[in-house]
């Protein structure tokens, strides 16, 4: 048996995409021939040919699609479509997501369901993984895999030649990885350029402020950073307010100097590097088009300072000499060592770096360095900044991550470690990716705007306060929270001049600067009466973002209450009224983990 | 298995074929051929559509000399009661009804885990047959479906049930296997109650043989109708400097082009798992904090993480004055032989974890290596 079969993803983080190329080795070991690409790289005109394919699906923001998977959903929802069109299709589908939020796997089923209309045949029972499974993902991924395994090999048998190769033998690697041949150039520092094909809506912007604006002795630091567009890039900047930026962290170059020592890599790090894909449907990471060497990409694009998913161990253990070792890694990897690696790796936040220097019996051949270390990812931010106020500029509001665990040393987002290191005196220039975000202000100024955004939450409403002041909207409403009004109130001084003005209204929530904690829902309840006539008559519209924990249900609940309590509706009635609120877009939520 | 050839029609006979909309032309225009060369022109050959048959009376009493239901190559749709009932009565006395149903393989044994899908054991098909008044029924002809027809069975089945259900569904079919079973039984040679005498069976439009094999729903062919690359990105565009667009009209426009995803979910896509069933099952390792009276070794793991904490605070600390200090670790007697290794290796209670692997005889010491904490924040 030599069967077809296409995997296609939908991935934020990249979880997805990691349980995408698992089904592909699992599937290469039953002798299918599996391709792996996300859904937006498939060919559409492929789509009524497939024969078999599997997808994986997962979750973001508010039951949202992910982005590499939205403009392939967009098409799918054409009307045109015939109800046949799929026929040819046989497929399943593994969707992830989170039941702590209402809509929980939303994606994956209304993709499971689209596929069905369309004539696509489920051949085995669609699965969902659960972050809130005591064993993560992996809890209802492995038992609906084996399930999976047993029915394909049912409905497509292995010739009499062919046997499962057992989950111990190596994989190929996906890249060939060499030495560029030597010319006249001697290998020397290469610092290669950051990508070469940028993502659109990319601007290339110079770092030009970057400060604390939490006091230091708040627990936290929060950061105001300011990028300008760089004027050698011809490319304009423009966006709306409410819009996100995303940008690609970088790993320290001493830390990447000492990891490369550790590896035994240091005397080759500078020699350039050809990689070529095995396969000809594997595509080349942008990343890789210009010159790379081992520093260069474990400097931009190995994240080695993430907390490793299970396939790194996977892959690990396929280069471990020591027996107790590779004992160990493929322990990781079974169903009854799933607690054992969570304690290990998640729940300490654990890296890949930190894993390397527990174990040390592997030599990890080049070729293979792109099926064991993890791509770097983009962070996204809130822009705070609105062009009308701040032509060419662009400002982010950034929390640092910093925390401790179990482990002996803190732990940092990988992202906020390097955000830190950035100093308008370097003069960075940075590529910055700019996508709407999925906030909207009213198109007419005379309606008005209740905005709720605790924390750095707050960051899109400074961007749509000043558009709206820019635009001579008169009823702002800004509920910001913090924990003290005199550490970390983020553009205190901005918002007191803006109500001296009367350009806004401000309610604010400290939540320990008294005895009873107070927080934005609870100001909700006071400003009822101020709120109701604003919502009601004069069809206010509501924005609220933050963290996605517990803020966004309370301040809903509030709203809830308000409709109930202030304008008389039952409780069945106040529901229908904000969810009719969010269906027509008058209440929006963009939330955050 | 189109297997009219070994049927002894007689000329004058009326034969009716029944198929399901997915049947392949060309088999059931030879079958028509050889039926009609049979029967010859005093004869009658009808074919209609099986998913018909759920509209009653729309078949005439007692008309029939053959029924031959679903014997071409496309996968049978099953035969329930209320069918059988409705064909009975349009064979004559002693007519003959020939059928194809899919039923499970060997016999499992009766009850148990059962699967809740309409599919039965032969014996099952039989026993219905005879409850629904034919004689003289028999099996014949088995034939294990082959992949395609059982990863069609399964994309059937798996259609209208609930999501609970299919991984149990899809297990029994597989462990069961499914086959292809052919069955005669005969119309007794009495009327079946009063059929005969209320003659409600108008004769009903005969469609000439030729016509009727052409109105059958054919020519099913994946249309893909849309421009496959046309543009989908008339989303609004991030380009409107500065003016705050509301979506709301640009939404209003691009929807008479898309199904509202909404409308896709049914009311069990909205159900979110039941929280019970993704904890941990139940044992003290569910508890925040260790029994009383702990005998498994997490009373001194809660200890021994204590420990570590301090001495993580104290590391801190030391850092935070810029002293490089050695770790007051307790050197523990290490009975395991484990302690030097990674905290993969450690045990439960080792004091170590949180550590980075050591060798032999080397004091742990922060700061001057790559994990130590060397930002300012």
């Amino acid at each position: 048996m030599h069967e077809s079969i296409l995997i296609l993803y939908g991935s934020q983080t990249g979880c997805a995409e990691d349980v995408a190329l698992r089904i592909g080795r699992e599937a290469r070991r039953r002798h299918f021939r599996p391709e792996i690409m996300a859904l937006d790289s498939l060919e559409r005109t492929r789509l009524p040919h497939i024969r078999l394919a599997i997808f994986v699906c997962s979750t973001t923001g508010q039951g949202e699609e992910p982005d590499n998977m939205k403009s392939f959903w967009k098409f799918l929802l054409r009307k045109s479509h015939s109800s046949s069109a799929l026929q040819n299709l046989q497929f399943t589908i593994f969707g992830l997501g989170d039941s702590s939020y209402s809509k929980f796997n939303f994606p994956g089923r209304k993709l499971y369901r689209r596929l069905l209309q369309l004539g696509a045949n489920c051949i085995y029972p669609r699965g969902e993984g659960d972050d809130q499974h005591y064993l993560g993902l992996d809890g209802t991924l492995d038992p609906w895999l084996g399930g999976l395994w047993e029915t394909m090999l049912t409905l497509y048998s292995l010739s009499p030649d062919q046997e499962i190769i057992p989950d111990t033998a190596r994989p190929e690697s996906t890249y060939t990885v060499e030495p560029k041949p030597t010319s006249s150039t001697p290998p020397s520092a290469v610092t290669p350029p950051l990508s070469v094909v940028e993502p659109p809506g990319t601007v290339r912007m110079r770092l030009v402020r970057n400060e604390r604006i939490s006091t230091p002795d708040h627990f936290q630091d929060i950061r105001h950073v300011e990028f300008s567009r760089d004027p050698t890039d011809a490319r304009p900047l423009s966006f709306s307010p409410g819009s996100v930026a995303s940008l690609l962290p970088q790993n320290l170059p001493d830390e990447v100097s000492d990891f490369l020592d550790h590896m035994q890599w240091g005397d080759q790090a500078d020699t350039p590097l050809v990689i070529r894909p095995r396969e000809h449907w594997v595509h080349l990471p942008h990343v890789l088009r210009g010159t790379v060497t081992l520093r260069s990409l474990f400097e931009t694009h190995f994240d080695i300072y993430s907390v490793p998913r299970r396939s790194f161990f996977e892959m690990l253990s396929y280069f471990t000499s020591d027996e107790m070792e590779t004992e160990k890694l493929r322990e990781f990897c079974s169903a009854e060592g799933q607690d054992d690696l969570y304690a290990y790796s998640h729940r300490v936040r654990r890296t890949i770096v930190e894993v390397l220097k527990d174990f040390r019996s592997y030599a990890i051949p080049l070729d293979y360095i792109f099926d064991i270390f993890p791509d770097i990812r983009a962070r996204s931010y809130s822009i705070s900044s609105c062009l009308m106020q701040y032509p060419d500029q662009v400002h982010l509001t950034v929390a640092i991550v910093n925390y401790r665990t179990r482990m002996s040393t803190p732990r940092h987002g990988v992202c906020s470690k390097w955000l830190v290191t950035l100093s308008p005196e370097d003069d960075m220039v940075l590529p910055v990716t700019i996508k709407p975000g999925t906030m909207n202000m009213p198109s007419d100024p005379t309606t008005p705007l209740i905005m709720i955004g605790p924390g750095t939450g707050v960051a899109p409403m400074r961007s749509f306060i000043q558009a709206r002041i820019a635009q001579g909207a008169a009823d702002n409403i800004l509920i910001f929270g913090c924990r003290h009004a005199q550490k970390d109130f983020i553009y205190g001084d901005e918002w007191t001049t803006m109500v001296n003005k009367g350009q806004l209204k401000l309610f604010t929530a400290f939540s320990r600067d008294q005895d009873r904690k107070i927080y934005v829902q609870h100001l909700i309840r006071d400003a009822a009466k101020t709120l109701w006539p604003l919502l009601n008559d004069r069809k206010a519209v509501v924005l609220v973002s933050g963290n996605a924990n517990r803020m966004p249900e309370d301040v809903k609940a509030a709203f809830v209450e308000l409709v109930e309590q202030i304008g008389g509706y039952s409780k069945e009635g106040a529901l229908n009224y904000i969810r009719l609120m969010e269906k027509t877009h008058r209440y929006q939520e963009e939330c955050w983990y | 298995m189109f297997t009219v050839n070994a049927l002894d029609f007689q000329p004058g006979q009326k034969v009716l074929i029944l198929t399901s909309s997915a049947a392949d032309s060309v088999h059931a225009d030879s079958a028509l051929a050889y039926i009609q060369g049979k029967i010859t022109e005093s004869g009658e050959v009808t074919v209609r559509p099986f998913e018909q048959l759920n509209e009653p009376t729309s078949l005439p009493a007692s008309y029939y000399d053959w029924i031959l239901s679903q014997l071409s190559d496309a996968l049978p749709l099953p035969h329930s009661a209320n069918i059988f009932a409705q064909l009975i009565l349009a064979l004559k006395p002693e007519g003959t009804l020939k059928l194809s149903e899919i039923s499970v393989a060997g016999s499992p044994s009766p009850s148990e885990d059962s699967p809740p899908v309409s599919i039965s054991t032969p014996d099952q098909i039989l026993s219905s047959l005879i409850l629904s008044g034919f004689v003289d029924s028999v099996s014949g002809e088995s034939i294990h479906l082959h992949k395609d027809e059982l990863r069609e069975y399964i994309a059937r089945a798996l259609k209208d049930l609930p999501m609970d259900n299919q991984a149990l569904i899809v297990q029994n079919l597989i462990a069961h296997g499914l086959q292809r079973v052919q069955f005669t039984a005969q119309k007794p040679n009495y009327e079946v109650g009063a059929a005969s005498a209320l003659q409600f069976g108008r004769k009903r439009s005969k469609k000439p043989v030729n016509s009727s094999a052409e109105s059958l729903p054919l020519a099913k062919k994946a249309v893909w109708t849309i421009s496959a690359d046309g543009d989908d990105d008339n989303e609004n565009n991030n380009t409107s400097s500065g003016h705050g667009t509301s979506t709301a009209e640009a939404d209003a426009e691009d929807n008479d082009d898309f199904i509202d995803e909404d409308d896709l979910l049914t009311e069990e896509d909205l159900a979110r798992p039941d929280a019970a069933a993704l904890s941990r099952p139940d044992d003290c390792a569910t508890k925040r904090k260790a029994c009383k009276n702990c005998s498994c070794g997490r009373a001194e793991e809660e200890e021994a993480q204590e420990l570590a904490v301090k001495m993580a605070e104290a590391a801190k600390v030391a850092e935070e004055t810029k002293i490089t200090p050695v770790i007051p670790a307790p050197m523990p007697k290490s009975n395991c032989g484990n302690c030097t290794l990674g905290d993969a290796f450690r045990c439960s209670t080792c004091p170590y974890l949180g550590f980075p692997a050591f060798k032999p005889g080397e004091t742990i010491q922060l700061g001057g290596n790559m994990l130590a904490d060397d930002i300012d924040l």
